[in-house]
């Protein structure tokens, strides 16, 4: 029992990191691989969660904060409206489609390339340690897990010690700009999507025109001519 | 036994396989949401590459602790939620149109 404590003490790290990536790349390959899409969204919240730990390895509580509210709070849930909204009356997806095995090709050269370059000495180092974590009891603000420091490193006004309270000055001084014009495509982007999701009565009528769903043999033409003539359904719906 | 320490290589191989898995849910996925959800792993590989970077090779710059890969990884956050709205929007107008989500037969730019 001793033994295997010691074994935790000394490991306990890479037990977690190994837990950790096997829950992202489990669920990954299942979100990938589901018949379904909406069992493909719902896989990308354990594969989310797994990250989120990853970030927690890295002693990053930021990152592991806005990967649970953005990822898994905001943007799957966002999907799964969509997938609610579009695909009451798609039934399973066939996953066995001809682009599978090129897809497949593809993506092993991909990940062999990448492997190979990991192996490179300049990453496996054994010399390359990050460095040691501590609990800073004194930090600014109630203490608390958050409050991870490098011990090198002396608390300030102009370095708060926890990484929270440091990614907040460095936004807001060092990095103003970026922030500022991410705020900018955040608002643009938001309503852009209002835009072109809102529903236009031209639109809805085009939906019903024959031969525009599923007509891969009659080509772009039926298609080509729904499209004006959605075109000129908006046109008078508006004049 | 010489049982390796967490290292950097461990989360770029992680990272590194995760991105493989996105690119093949991309090019195999033929329902364009599935699409998205492929790249959105292909985001969060590139996310967790900055992060571990970070830790690892950036931080022992004396008192400056540098974040530049968190700073990096929250703006792709960001971009991540900007990309899954108006790709969730086009696709939602998409189905209006054509009464498809599938990627192959929207083929209206095509010649």
């Amino acid at each position: 029992m001793q033994e295997l404590a010691d074994l935790i003490q000394e490991y306990g790290s890479l037990i977690a990191f190994a837990g950790f990536a096997l829950l992202t790349l489990g669920s990954a390959v299942l979100v990938v691989t589901a018949r379904r899409v909406t069992h493909a969204c719902i896989s990308l919240l354990p594969c989310f969660i797994g990250i989120a730990g990853l970030y927690a390895l890295l002693a990053s509580p930021v990152m592991l904060a806005f990967q649970l509210l953005i990822y898994a709070g905001g943007i799957m849930v966002l999907m799964l409206f969509a997938i609610f909204l579009l695909e009451r009356r798609a039934g399973p997806i066939s996953s066995a489609n001809h682009y599978v095995l090129p897809a497949g090709l593809i993506a092993g050269l991909t990940a062999i390339t990448i492997l190979g370059a990991v192996q490179s000495e300049s990453f496996t180092n054994r010399e390359l340690r990050p460095p040691p974590l501590e609990l800073a009891p004194d930090a600014d603000g109630p203490g608390g897990w958050y409050a991870y420091q490098d011990p090198q490193t002396r608390a300030s006004a102009e370095q708060p010690a926890s990484n929270v309270k440091r990614t907040g000055f460095y936004f807001l001084t060092y990095y103003l700009l970026p922030f500022e014009l991410t705020s900018l495509v955040l608002v643009v982007a938001m309503v852009g999507a209002i835009i072109i999701a809102r529903r236009e009565k031209g639109w809805v009528a085009a939906g019903r025109m024959p031969g525009t769903a599923g007509s891969q043999e009659s080509g772009a033409g039926p298609q080509a001519s729904g499209i004006a003539a959605a075109a000129e359904d908006g046109e008078e719906a508006r004049g | 036994m010489v049982i390796q320490q967490l290292g950097l290589h461990h989360f770029l191989a992680l990272a590194g396989v995760l991105f493989a898995v996105g690119l093949f849910g991309v090019l195999s996925r033929r329902n364009s949401i599935a699409i998205l959800l492929g790249i959105e792993l292909m985001l969060n590989a590139a996310n967790i590459n900055l992060i571990a970077f970070q830790r690892y090779l950036a931080p022992s710059a004396g008192l400056n602790l540098v974040l530049d890969g968190q700073i990096f990884a929250l703006v792709i956050i960001t971009l991540a939620a900007c990309e899954a709205a108006v790709g969730l929007a086009i696709i939602l107008n998409v189905y209006r149109v054509l009464r498809t989500t599938t990627a192959d037969e929207v083929s209206l730019l095509k010649w």
